[in-house]
């Protein structure tokens, strides 16, 4: 193919090329090669078939016009195609499409901890006014503990979780508002939440201007009418500021039952944990799960920054105006008001998007998808990576001595200059930290495949592009929990156990990190005991046990590959190494076959072919590998560089000509 | 093996075949390598896999789309859609981003990469409010010429010749095709001014129902439509 295309062919003409008339008569089209020829039928469909993959459009008549002239360089063009985020963009909707990197509505992220309801009762003066609080959260008074704030006595209701209060409402008296609750200025409504005095108070239109892509749903604006939109009142114990604050005791020790719970609840008051009670007084972080449940003193922050809002007292309640439909590289094609688990899941494909996005458009060395340590964030991700990651941390990790995250994204590294708002604005975070590897790291790839054999799975079919089929067999009865060894499973199981095993020490479904010397891999308690196993009953034979074990031992380690003796870490059981390495090791294990590059190469031409790629196109695919794996300008596994050798192939240029006729003959397949 | 041997070679060897069979009976005929056929040395056989034209993804058909409605973002080009008819020529772009094939990750719905009638129709639906909307823009509002988003010339009144018909037609259909008319099937100038000068036949008749177009303005409307949901602008 020349670079200097022919001359334009002139308008409405009655004749046809000679090369055209040809390639009607064989249904197939011949490419123009002579500089000096006319445009063919071809020449113009192999432009049209350049611009929709690279420019992700069909091309306009100004941009035929410049084709249609002696001077135009159409590999020139090409290389600035390549350049483009548009070409990021089509190669990035490839890997999307194999990796489904979104997060839809099936998985709820609703954390008590830092999601805000609110509830309506009477104000003093006899008028409904709204009170925010959260679920979860440590109070003082044994009639509110891990409740709403105010009792049924003082507002004549009780208070269900996720729904509206029931009874006969009565006022609440000033003086238990003003005890029991405050008043302030939350992040949602104030850009300035941070200062002594916040000022700049939300305005629709305005801050569109100021930061596009922040909308608030109506309710967090106008209170429904009931409050000023101004400031909002809530719970006394949410209003707390600090990062640490120590462990209080639980205000209730007495018995309960739950058919009758005392002080007008409809659930009976925590009892004090053992944990807690042997803890008193430390401190604990406020950002996890732990402090808000162990800590009256752990609040939401600073204008309530570690809390997400929510209009009305339900599961989910709206909270943000987003598109209900995101399709990565366009522009919204509607807005709705949401609820704030779809503002955390809607920035988490973001994410990976952005991270995409700059390795293909920057040429960076492609294995990076899978390596890279960096990552991308805008203003509503820092701030969830910040104040509302740590959320999921510890549960019953607290018996290991797990009361504050290892995180996959360490929050020192994020840009300090990003604020809630910046929907739009997305900043480079150079080093997430040790355990961080490409998009197996980021939250949209944890959520959307949540078992470590999901994750295993999607990764050995989007790089390795291999699959797990099993073939014709007879499976078995059996009782043997090693899947690598029972019949008919182990063919598939052989490799994706220690595959899966990579992904050990990320707790399924979520991001929280299980460091190695809090939770080792294996545990033989006449070697090295490990307290928390010990205290809870956690070696057992599970052959012949009949009590249920604890949640403390079977959150994390593996009642199948437990003994009397010893216990393995749930996932870790086909390969200990592979758990103590992580999903780092499992990138470089993926990244360090030529499988790679071939299946790169596969599903770059199998994309921008539109077919399956067959025995004989293996010349090509080999080619495209080659010359991915070489690279230009000293980048290796350079997506820009098999991008251009693909669509300057023959196959590229002629795979797509077949006539409907030929079909039809039987000429295709 | 699906590779087609293509080329002059092959016309040349079919002639050849043609010529002897002309003298000779086909048992007789020995089969001789193209290359050894003097001139055809060097002819190089294409022996690329071969298969149909591909579906044009659904992002680029929009981008597309939204390009040819004047660079509109996809909210403000619904809402100019919709105009004052509601939904009469566009519903909203979320009824139909399933239906062009968009994939949706959150629910594992795989982009389509064949069609279906519900894609077809909505193809129609599109195309239809498409070419209305431009005729609109290009033709009844005036907009200068240079400007106009898909009818950039001057349609002319009265009957309009094939020639001059051509030439305009050639606007339309490199707008949508993205190649001259005259490189398209020999017979496909012809055929639109066919169904551009019946249109207008239609429309000028006595009884015709009432348009909100010209005879002229709904002869282009039925040559947009036909051009928009091309096979060829589907695919590529």
């Amino acid at each position: 193919m020349t670079t200097a295309m022919s001359t334009p062919r002139p308008r409405g003409g009655p004749g046809h090329p000679v090369s055209t008339l040809l390639a009607a008569l064989l249904g197939v089209l011949v490419l123009t090669t002579d500089a000096n020829a006319e445009r063919s039928l071809a020449d113009y469909r192999y432009f049209r078939s350049l611009s929709i993959d690279l420019q992700g459009r069909m091309p306009t008549r100004a941009e035929i016009a410049a084709f249609e002239q002696d001077s135009f360089d159409l590999n020139g063009w090409i290389d600035q195609q390549l350049h483009t985020a548009a070409y990021a963009d089509r190669v990035r909707r490839v890997y999307l499409d194999l990796l489904r990197l979104e997060v839809g509505g099936s998985f709820q992220f609703v954390q008590s901890e830092t999601v805000l309801r609110r509830v309506s009762v009477l104000g003093p003066d006899g008028k409904p006014t709204n009170i925010y609080f959260r679920l979860g959260q440590r109070r003082s008074r044994p009639e509110t503990d891990i409740s709403f704030c105010l009792t049924q006595a003082e507002t004549g209701v009780q208070f269900p979780h996720f729904a509206e209060p029931t009874g006969t409402e009565i006022p609440v008296s000033q003086a238990v508002l003003d005890k029991y609750t405050r008043v302030i200025k939350p992040w949602w409504l104030y850009r300035d939440y941070a200062s002594q005095a916040p000022t700049d108070l939300y305005d629709a239109i305005k801050w569109q201007q100021k930061t596009p892509g922040f909308a608030l749903a109506a309710g967090l604006v106008s209170d429904d009418g009931i409050d000023p939109n101004t400031q909002i009142r809530v719970c006394a114990e949410e209003t707390e500021l600090g990062p640490m604050a120590p462990i209080t005791s639980s205000p209730f020790a007495g018995t309960c039952d739950p058919k009758a719970p005392p002080f007008g609840r409809l659930d009976c008051p925590p009892k004090p944990s053992a944990y807690e009670t042997k803890h008193l007084g430390e401190t604990v972080d406020c950002s996890t799960t732990t402090g808000t449940l162990l800590s009256a003193q752990c609040g939401c922050g600073v204008g309530l920054e570690r809390c997400m809002p929510g209009a009305g007292s339900k599961f989910e309640n709206a909270a943000f105006v987003l598109p209900s439909h995101h399709v990565a590289g366009m522009q919204a094609f509607d807005v709705t008001e949401q609820a704030q688990s779809s503002w955390a899941r809607v920035f988490w494909g973001g994410e990976a998007e952005a991270f995409l996005q700059d390795i293909i458009q920057n040429d960076r060395d492609f294995r990076q998808v899978l390596t890279g340590k960096q990552t991308w964030v805008n203003g509503p991700l820092a701030q969830f990576y910040k104040s509302v990651a740590p959320g999921q941390c510890c549960g019953s990790g607290v018996a290991y001595g797990y009361t504050r995250p290892e995180p996959l994204l360490d929050p020192t590294k994020l840009p300090a200059d990003l604020t809630p708002f910046d929907v739009e604005k997305w900043e480079q975070v150079p080093d997430r930290g040790p355990h961080a590897a490409g998009i197996m790291t980021m939250p949209v790839f944890l959520t959307k495949y949540g078992s470590r054999r999901a994750r295993a799975h999607v990764l050995w079919n989007a790089f390795a592009c291999k699959d797990f089929i099993a073939g014709n067999v007879a499976l078995k009865p059996s009782t043997e929990p090693d899947l690598t060894k029972r019949d008919g499973c182990n063919l598939c199981h052989a490799t994706l156990e220690p595959l899966s095993a990579y992904f050990s020490r990320i707790q399924e479904s979520t991001w929280t990190f299980l460091p190695p010397d809090k939770f080792p891999t294996y545990v033989d308690k006449t070697q090295s005991p490990l307290a928390a196993l010990t205290n809870s009953n956690c070696f057992y034979d599970p052959k012949t046990m009949t009590t249920t074990p604890s949640r403390t031992c079977t959150d994390y380690y593996d009642p199948a590959f437990t003994t009397p003796t010893t216990t393995t870490l749930r996932g870790a059981y086909s390969s200990r190494e592979h758990a103590d390495q992580g999903p780092p090791a499992l990138a470089q294990y993926l990244t360090s076959t030529s499988q790679f590059e071939s299946c790169v190469a596969q599903n770059m031409a199998t994309a921008m072919l539109g077919r399956t790629l067959t025995a004989d196109d293996s010349a090509l695919q080999a080619q495209l590998a080659d010359q991915f794996s070489k690279g230009e300008g000293g980048v290796t596994y350079s997506m820009r560089s098999l991008v251009r050798a693909l669509v300057i192939s023959e196959a590229y240029k002629k795979a797509n000509n077949l006539s409907s006729t030929a079909w039809r003959n039987g000429g295709a397949k | 093996m699906r590779a087609m041997a293509i080329g002059l070679a092959l016309i040349a060897a079919g002639a050849f075949a043609i010529a002897q069979s002309a003298c000779s009976s086909v048992d007789e005929l020995e089969g001789v390598p193209v290359t050894s056929i003097p001139g055809h040395g060097d002819l190089g056989v294409d022996n690329t896999p071969k298969d149909g034209p591909r579906m044009v993804p659904p992002e680029a058909y929009i981008r597309t789309y939204l390009h040819l409605f004047g660079g509109l973002s996809p909210i403000a080009a619904q809402k100019a859609l919709r105009a004052s008819d509601g939904s009469a020529v566009f519903d909203t772009w979320n009824d139909y981003l399933s239906s062009l094939g968009m994939p949706d990750y959150r629910v594992d719905i795989p982009r389509a990469t064949q069609t279906n009638t519900l894609m077809l129709a909505t193809f129609e639906r599109l195309g239809i409010a498409l070419c209305d909307r431009s005729i609109e823009h290009d033709l009844q509002a005036g907009a200068p010429i240079g400007q106009r988003l898909v009818f950039d010339f001057d349609p002319g009144t009265g009957s309009a010749d094939l020639a001059a018909f051509a030439s305009r037609f050639d606007v339309v259909h490199r707008t949508f095709l993205g190649y001259p008319a005259a490189l398209g099937p020999v017979d496909r100038i012809s055929d639109f001014f066919v169904l551009y000068t019946k249109t207008v036949a239609a429309h000028k008749a006595t009884g015709a129902p009432t348009s909100r177009f010209t005879p002229d303005q709904a002869g282009w409307a039925t040559v947009c439509y036909g051009l928009v949901r091309h096979p060829e602008f589907q695919f590529y």
